[in-house]
């Protein structure tokens, strides 16, 4: 365990040192980027003396790395506030949009592909995984776009976009962040159950099947009981993989739907040229793709006692 | 238990499938390197948004420009920097898998968790950064996604490898004097390329829609060279009036990498008989 | 004629083909048959054709009765609560046929609680059974990946043996094991059979096994009956030649002279398939008459011993 403990601490910092030579490194000068082409010399200097781009890289680094575990993540560019109040602004909207996202994936993933995977060979599972092949298949911000179309401007069963915010109550916020879950759980609920189904097909091959139906378990019980925790366990670790989908996913539909989240900051700051805004959000980010991996590694070892014997 | 054998072709619908999806849009697309029914370059704005008709069979965009014709491009856009992505991903990714492959105890791990970091960059997240440091480009998107793609090309080409290096005709060349490199390219490669098309196949469709998401947000093929994901998020302000402007482009890419999985999962159900008896 | 189970012209079918053509058994309480026979001679098909666990498309048609019922007749609720209860199995390959999860006591109590026994009393009555299998020393919480091949197939055993079933069928479960656990497992079931009159139906290519634990015997070839009856009998002076090939086969422990050459029956089994007309055994057999390929050969003898065979090995 202490070894995938420091492994995962190493991916952290390694991921972090990527992050900001990529930022500081590439563009030549962070401050010239950041005020653009016709910016004069003197405004350069100044910008670079306040950011502190005089000091050399290694304490450049360390600093912001100081200040991230502090969470003084600097102050944006653009918008003149700190970075820390515009991430607890933002997250309040992609993080409930990524929790219910991640709900209806599982919620519709999991049990199709068990659906599915009982009704091997027939034509309702031919059916299933056709529509899950086809699901996963189309772009997320496409579907989220033809679901405005339908769901919003012909049938006006739901907002077309926007955010209301948390003030104005619950429900209105929950409607708004209805169509984009959506949009994005279905594909990566295709990929769930896909997958799913398989695993659950491998497990119900298995000899420790047969003996379970000697026993003279029923097929139901022996689907529930012996073939789905062994198949949830390779589930569990393509759902840590998943999440960079739904990361990514997130992003695009804060932009389809206009919701002022993460995924928006991120894109108004890339177009703001505003890298310092950009290099917390990103690291932010990957940080989150590091601990869920791990998280995700973390739970199928508890699950399968084999692995955990391995270690 | 067989009973008769069938020909092989009708057992594969998967396959068919693919090629016949895939043939869609490959055809046009490659059509287009010489040839589009109009220049996409030019602006048209006496016929803006004009209705499916015999000279323009998909109608024309905002600015008159024939949507036919933007999708060709796109289309082929689209597939010239997803093949140079996946082949960036798998020239990084195999090397490193088949050292770690070839290197016994924790050299081989290490090596794999260093690999695995390729993991926490989704390739939004490195063309954000990319785009925030040099602006928009075809390079970008191509290192974005072939980087992501390095672990997955490494992980597979290290279990694969492993196993075969296990073989007993390895350990007889390896008596036989024959060095760590020409076992390697000679017995190792030729025995997983197979399992590789299958998931470069399978990493180009997933790569198509990485693609078509970075276009969408202005992170990928910068204007004028048409591109799909940038041409939905063009029209989705017309979505109202001409909704084919929105319908067509997400059709394409759906075609395209539908065609890709099929062919992906046709090629696996050939090449990996005991995967496929899942399947 | 009036055993536990009595077993009428079974055949198991895949689509066309007939990959059991019509088994006969009689099977008493207390009492053991060996059922031996070439690897694709359908033994195991048997098996699982009294448990009704044949994977679809296979069918089987006949009769199976335990105590008069029927068991093909059954619908599957009904037959869920004869198996295990009533009908136990152990298999083959004991290293895959444990749920690699779940420790092994909740395994072993698992049918038992199916069954009613309440969750204190099955657990108490796991750790006595595999205590009674050898497996004093293993804890019930243990997971099966912890435990050898042999401790696997003990572990089998005690799931068999957890609702006392009326009968036991033993799947070649002795080819995973060294020869000191297999004598032991024959002991033990031996002895739960003279003390519970659980019958049982000893599956294996191995005849010393037979020889030593069945009182009876039934020998298949290619999906059909050759021989039965009481195994000293059939073993001393069979009538069929395939058995004869077969104990041919067979080292005889420290009554095989030195140097003595194991004949090996030429040919092989035939694929269910291509059976050829008349006897399947024709063919690599010695004594083929021109009537041996007219017909399919009854089970015909004089005595208890049965051979299907028109021209059998004379009796001494």
């Amino acid at each position: 365990m202490t070894g995938k403990i420091a492994a995962f601490a190493i991916s952290l910092v390694a991921a972090s040192v990527i992050v900001f030579l990529v930022l500081n490194v590439l563009p030549g000068d962070p401050a010239a980027v950041m005020l653009g082409l016709d910016a004069q010399p003197d405004t350069i200097a100044a910008l670079h003396h306040k950011l502190g781009l005089d000091a050399p890289l290694p304490a450049r680094y360390l600093h912001w790395i100081a200040g991230l575990l502090w969470l003084h993540l600097g102050t944006s560019f653009t918008y003149g506030i700190p970075v820390t109040d515009l991430l607890a602004d933002r997250l309040q909207v992609t993080l409930p949009l990524a929790a219910i996202t991640l709900l209806l994936a599982v919620a519709i993933g999991i049990p199709v592909g068990v659906a599915a995977a009982a009704r091997q060979g027939s034509l309702g599972d031919a059916a299933i995984m056709a529509a899950a092949q086809l699901t996963k298949s189309v772009p997320d911000f496409w579907l989220g776009v033809i679901f405005i179309l339908v769901f919003a401007l012909r049938l006006h069963w739901l907002p077309a976009g926007g955010f209301p915010g948390w003030q104005g109550g619950l429900l209105p916020a929950c409607r708004a962040l209805l169509l984009p879950a959506f949009a994005l759980a279905l594909p990566q609920a295709a990929i769930l159950a896909r997958f799913t189904r398989s695993a659950t097909i491998t497990a119900l091959n298995q000899d420790y099947i047969r003996t379970a139906r000697a026993k003279g378990l029923s097929r139901r019980a022996v689907l529930w009981r012996h073939a789905l925790p062994n198949a949830l366990i390779p589930v569990v670790t393509v759902a840590g993989l998943l999440f960079p989908l739904l990361l990514s996913g997130t992003v695009i539909v804060e932009n389809v739907f206009n919701i002022p989240g993460l995924g928006r900051l991120l894109f108004e700051a890339i177009n703001q040229r505003d890298l310092i805004v950009v290099q917390d959000l990103v690291v932010i980010l990957v940080a989150s793709v590091v601990l869920v991996n791990f998280a995700a590694d973390s739970l199928a070892a508890r699950l399968d006692p084999r692995i955990a014997a391995n270690e | 238990m067989s009973l008769g054998s069938t020909p092989a072709l009708p057992r594969h619908p998967s396959l068919i499938a693919g090629i016949v999806l895939l043939s869609i849009v490959l055809l046009p697309a490659s059509l287009s390197v010489v040839w589009t029914p109009f220049p996409t370059a030019r602006l048209d704005i006496v016929h803006r948004l004009a209705p499916i008709s015999a000279t323009h069979p998909l109608g024309t965009d905002p600015f008159g420009r024939d949507l036919l014709s933007i999708l060709m491009i796109g289309a082929r856009n689209s597939l010239s920097i997803c093949t140079a992505a996946i082949a960036l991903g798998a020239a990084i990714g195999v090397p490193v898998g088949l050292a770690a492959a070839a290197s016994p105890g924790w050299r081989g791990a290490t090596l794999m968790r260093a690999a695995d970091l390729g993991l926490a960059f989704p390739p939004l997240l490195t063309a954000s950064m990319i785009v925030a440091a040099l602006g928009a480009g075809r390079g970008g998107t191509i290192l974005a996604i072939g980087l992501f793609n390095a672990p997955a090309f490494a992980r597979i080409t290290r279990v694969e490898a492993r196993s075969v290096l296990q073989r007993d005709y390895v350990a007889a060349a390896r008596i036989a004097g024959r060095g760590p490199a020409a076992i390697l390219g000679v017995h190792v490669l030729p025995n997983i390329a197979a399992t590789l098309l299958v998931q470069a196949t399978i990493a180009l469709a997933l790569a198509i829609l990485a693609e078509a998401g970075l276009s969408y947000l202005g992170l990928g093929t910068p204007p004028p060279v048409p591109s799909l994901g940038r041409a939905l998020s063009e029209y989705q302000t017309q979505i109202f009036d001409d909704p084919l402007l929105v319908i067509a482009p997400g059709a394409a890419i759906a075609l395209l990498v539908l065609g890709l999985n099929q062919l992906g999962d046709g090629l696996r159900d050939i090449l990996d008989p005991a995967v496929a008896q899942r399947a | 004629m009036n055993g536990v189970l009595e077993v009428r012209d079974l055949r198991v079918n895949l689509r066309q083909t007939r990959l059991l053509d019509g088994i006969d058994l009689s099977l008493a309480r207390g009492e053991a048959i060996g059922i031996v026979g070439e690897s694709g001679c359908g033994k195991s098909l048997f098996a699982l054709a009294l448990m009704g666990l044949l994977p679809p498309p296979l069918r089987a048609t006949g009769s199976v009765c335990l105590d008069g019922q029927n068991l093909l007749a059954l619908p599957e609720g009904a037959m869920c609560r004869i198996r295990g209860k009533r009908l136990a199995m152990v298999f083959q390959e004991p290293m895959l046929a444990l749920n690699p999860v779940q420790p092994i006591g909740r395994q072993v109590a698992e049918g038992m609680r199916l069954h009613g026994l309440g969750r204190a009393d099955a657990e108490a009555k796991a750790r006595r059974l595999l205590n009674r299998v050898g497996l004093a020393r293993v804890r019930p919480d243990a997971y099966p990946h912890t435990l050898s091949g042999g401790q696997r197939q003990r572990v089998m055993i005690a799931i068999a043996l957890a609702s006392d079933p009326d009968i036991l069928i033993a799947d070649e479960f002795s080819t995973a094991l060294d020869m000191v656990t297999q004598a032991q497992i024959i002991r033990l079931l031996a002895e739960l059979s003279a003390e519970t009159q659980m019958g049982l139906l000893l599956i294996s290519h191995d005849l010393g096994l037979v020889a030593e634990a069945a009182s009876k015997t039934l020998v298949l070839y290619a999906g059909r009956p050759a021989e039965s009856g009481p195994t000293r009998q059939i073993f001393a002076a069979p009538r069929h030649p395939y058995t004869q090939g077969l104990l041919g086969a067979t080292l005889h422990g420290t009554d095989t002279p030195p140097g003595k050459v194991l004949a090996a029956i030429p040919g092989q089994v035939p694929d269910p398939a291509h059976r050829p007309e008349g006897c399947a055994f024709a063919p690599r057999c010695g004594r083929a008459a021109p009537d041996c390929c007219a017909g399919v050969p009854d089970m015909a003898g004089r005595n208890a011993n049965l051979a299907a065979c028109l021209h059998p090995l004379a009796q001494p």
